[in-house]
């Protein structure tokens, strides 16, 4: 299964914990060097759809400072489905590496 | 801002969290860090992510939801019918300073009959809108009978209640404005009834008989503009069988619509064309072709699944 680059980075910032929305595209960004700018509409987008496939959990709603907030854990499968693309993305990055250094000498 | 941002999530459906929760909102002021510019964006894209997600839920619904949407379009054009037929041959009135005993030379009388379709016209959207089947249908029966009573006793001579409104000029001359039901409407209080009687239906809010009372009045004044009875609806009614066209693998809902508003048609298309004068003959086989084309590509989007 490919994985869009937004919902890379989304299950990448819950790598190191649950994460909760606002939070989740800070560590994003910070993840991609500002590269990955989440807006909220793509986010809780790529939430549902990975809420849905298994891949994250959401947890019970809360209100911290008059904000309503929700945290989201990595599943075992998220892992996994985040170490395959990960391995995908080094595999494809070698091939090209390859080819570029081979074209260079 | 907070206001721009829950407007924005009506975008997606009504059981999604974004309009149940303040998780989504709270979120994206938050990411507009107080940038009135920046909650703009964030709005815009909770309106794209929320027509995705629309779009997804919608893939997932079932046909019977399509009969709601279906018994709303008949139920609007019903009262279209029943309200253009009432104001057919109203003018604005006239006022004559000059002469007064001329204001009553005019007198406008609707019928019983216009009066009674409108009615349960009335009866059946707004059974509709408070989600009430029991008002929906028996309305929607009344109905049927009020038009089935035109059909069978008076359409064939042309007289009586097929008259939308009897022009009465002072003293004996007078003439009769027609606009014919004739039995054309009765595949459609058919329909009508028949969906009111097996679509799931549920209380929406009020506001909605409001627009649809709005709706049915446009669709009188299109009438006023465009003269020749029915031929009024073939726009709205074509406008609904092209969008199930573009958009029924999308929306299947659209193509239940469309399917019902042909079969509510068809019969007024057979008597097209089966009664058309010979020189006339080629236009209606070219409107058959049309209609037939036009069934396939609705039917197609919704048997697809079935057989895949």
């Amino acid at each position: 299964m490919e994985i869009r680059r937004s919902t890379y980075f989304v299950l990448a910032a819950l790598l190191d914990g649950p994460l909760h929305g606002y939070g989740i595209i800070r560590r994003a960004a910070d993840l991609s060097d500002g590269d990955v700018r989440l807006s909220t509409g793509t986010l809780f987008g790529a939430l549902d759809r990975l809420v849905e496939s298994g891949l994250v959990e959401a947890g019970e709603e809360e209100k911290v400072e008059g904000r309503v907030r929700r945290a989201y854990t990595l599943t075992q499968d998220g892992h996994a489905a985040l170490a395959a693309e990960a391995g995908r993305l080094r595999r494809a990055a070698r091939v090209v590496e390859a080819r570029v250094a081979r074209a260079a000498t | 801002m907070r206001r721009l941002l829950v407007l924005a999530c009506r975008a997606f459906p009504r059981e999604h969290r974004a309009r149940r929760s303040d998780e989504v909102v709270d979120t994206a002021l938050l990411v507009a860090e107080g940038s009135t510019w920046r909650a703009a964006r964030e709005a815009y894209s909770l309106v794209v992510a929320g027509g995705r997600e629309r779009l997804r839920a919608e893939s997932q619904r079932p046909l019977r939801d399509g009969l709601p949407l279906l018994a709303g379009v008949l139920a609007v054009v019903n009262l279209a019918v029943a309200l253009a037929g009432i104001s057919l041959s109203v003018d604005p009135p006239r006022i004559e300073i000059l002469a007064p005993a001329g204001f009553f030379r005019n007198l406008y009388v609707a019928e019983l009959w216009w009066i009674a379709f409108s009615l349960a016209a009335v009866a059946i959207v707004l059974g509709l809108v408070l989600g009430n089947r029991n008002l929906a249908f028996s309305a929607a029966l009344a109905n049927l009978g009020i038009v089935a009573y035109e059909a069978f006793f008076f359409s064939p001579r042309f007289r009586g209640h097929l008259n939308a409104l009897v022009y009465y000029r002072w003293g004996f001359d007078y003439r009769w404005d027609g606009f014919p039901v004739g039995r054309e409407w009765l595949a459609p209080a058919v329909l009508l009834a028949l969906v009111t009687a097996c679509a799931p239906l549920r209380r929406l809010p009020l506001w909605r008989f409001v627009l649809a009372l709005a709706a049915g009045v446009l669709l009188v004044a299109i009438s006023r503009e465009i003269s020749g009875g029915y031929l009024f609806l073939l726009w709205p009614l074509a406008a609904i069988v092209a969008l199930a066209m573009a958009f029924g693998w999308l929306v299947r809902r659209l193509a239940v619509v469309a399917l019902g508003v042909l079969l509510a048609v068809s019969p007024s298309v057979v008597a097209s064309v089966t009664t058309a004068p010979a020189y006339h003959a080629p236009f209606f086989w070219v409107v058959a072709s049309g209609f037939a084309v036009a069934v396939l590509p609705p039917l197609a989007y919704l048997t697809r699944r079935r057989l895949a």
